[in-house]
């Protein structure tokens, strides 16, 4: 069971929480709760870390936020800064980062950007000139700028986190959500990775 | 330890009587049919290579039916395949897509040939729709369990992005399994060209209609021919087949 309470304002002030969970419960098969009566609320704009032991509900969570897992009782909100948030506005990165393993560092990170592009010419693989210049400077923005043709099988962990990371900035997200985010960088890159969520705003 | 053998004592006496029953303890009739494999194997040789010619022309057209079965197969199989698969198309329609391929694959490759010798005549084209259709139920299946294998948290993150279906197919469901994809179509190729050499015996075109004359003939030394030839064919096919494979195969 994890306790999490986001920095707290006033209640009237509602629309800058970014996330807002009231009472969650969740069990994944009715009885054994895993997430017992859960208040989180997120202000907009702030950055704010999870912790507890493995096992304590980390991820399950992030997949309640992420709308992957339905709460047995309890509220979800997830806002945007204009009312309500379409769903590729939320940045995932879960804990085995979810990348396509046999496509280009690139191409995963193009993947953020298909809710923007059209459907004609990106089956066909070709996507607009300035989405990958965005893709590419994304890439070079987190230190792979130079792996990006690799596939990501050939990456390092660290490597591929870098990508994930890609991947969810080129959604241009006003929320990542980022599950285990520093647990396959040394502890100097995690340093580093851990500085920049300000850069990326 | 005393339940154990038990069990295998009572699993042997089953055995021991079906193979009674099928005849396996018939000393007579054993005898008797170990005779006649002796002088079938003797009439066997030594092969007839007269007939090599014509026997080359039907064995090029077992594999044109067998090529051509497995790519119409194969072009199927693929939306067929995303349909029956739970984490792509949900519950209901991948029931219903599940439900239809089962009853496919309950006909054998051979007697969709027979329905399609009915149906169009004698000849190659019954034949390659008989391996297309048998290769749509077995492709399919083994397509739906290979993208309900592509890792959860891998759609979970791009569905994120808010990516639309037919791209999320495109760009994560069919690279991550590639491998599978490729694999299962080769050996889908491997597996038609032996069963293709049979389909002739129905009339269903091929060299398998020269084997079914030659038997009814007992022209035997011919048949031995017939038989060598397609065992060389398929040897090539299987190792040609593999090293495509090879090539084609990524590690990851
Ligand atoms: N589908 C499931 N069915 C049953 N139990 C589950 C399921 N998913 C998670 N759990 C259990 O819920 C608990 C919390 O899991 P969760 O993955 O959220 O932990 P975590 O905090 O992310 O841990 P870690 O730091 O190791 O990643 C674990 O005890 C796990 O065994
Ligand atoms: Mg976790």
């Amino acid at each position: 069971m994890i306790q999490a309470t986001g920095s707290q304002k006033s209640w009237d002030d509602m629309e800058e929480f970014a996330v807002e969970l009231c009472s969650v419960w969740y069990s994944p098969n009715g009885d054994h709760h895993i997430l017992k009566n859960i208040d989180l609320k997120i202000k907009r704009g702030t950055c704010l870390a999870l912790i507890g032991p493995s096992g304590s509900g980390k991820t399950t969570l992030f997949k309640i936020i992420t709308r992957f897992l339905k709460p047995c009782s309890g509220s979800v909100i997830v806002r945007g800064s204009c009312g309500s948030l379409e769903k590729n506005k939320v940045g995932y990165i879960p804990q085995q980062l979810g990348l396509v393993r046999s496509l280009t560092a690139l191409e995963n990170v193009l993947i953020g950007a298909h809710s923007r592009i059209g459907l004609a010419g990106t089956l066909l693989g070709v996507f607009p000139k300035k989405e990958v210049e965005l893709a590419a400077k994304y890439l070079n923005m987190v230190g792979i700028g130079h792996k990006a043709a690799k596939k990501v099988y050939t990456l390092s962990g660290g490597e591929r986190q870098r990508v994930a990371i890609a991947r969810a900035l080129m959604q241009q997200p006003e929320i990542i959500l980022a599950d285990e985010f520093v647990s396959n960088l040394d502890i100097i890159t995690a340093r580093e990775i851990l500085a920049e969520p300000r850069s990326w705003r | 330890m005393k339940n154990g053998l038990l069990h295998t004592v009572i699993l042997s006496g089953i055995i021991l009587y079906l193979a009674h029953s099928i005849g396996f303890f018939d000393l007579d009739k054993l005898a008797a049919g170990s005779k006649n494999l002796i002088t079938f194997t003797h009439d066997l040789f030594p092969p007839d290579f007269s007939v090599t010619e014509p026997l080359l022309y039907s064995i090029f057209e077992t594999i044109q039916m067998a090529l051509l079965g497995t790519v119409l197969g194969f072009i199927a199989a693929l939306p067929l395949g995303l349909l029956g698969a739970r984490n792509i198309s949900g519950i209901g329609i991948s029931a219903a897509a599940r439900l239809i391929l089962g009853g496919i694959r309950t006909i054998p490759a051979l007697l969709w040939a027979i329905i399609f010798v009915v149906a169009f005549g004698l000849g190659p084209l019954p034949g390659t729709l008989g391996l297309a259709i048998y290769s749509v139920g077995y492709l399919s299946k083994l397509y739906y369990e290979a993208f309900e294998a592509v890792y959860q948290e891998v759609i979970e993150a791009v569905r994120a992005t808010g990516i639309s279906r037919l791209k999320e197919i495109r760009f994560v469901v069919l690279p991550e399994s590639m491998n599978h994809i490729l694999s299962q179509l080769f050996f889908m190729f491997e597996y038609n060209v032996r069963s293709s050499a049979i389909l002739g015996f129905v009339g269903a075109g091929g060299i398998g209609f020269y084997m079914i004359s030659y038997i009814q003939l007992f022209q035997y030394q011919r048949l031995t021919t017939a038989v060598l030839l397609t065992l060389a064919v398929v040897l090539v096919i299987d190792l040609a087949s593999a090293r495509i494979r090879d090539r084609f195969l990524t590690t990851s």
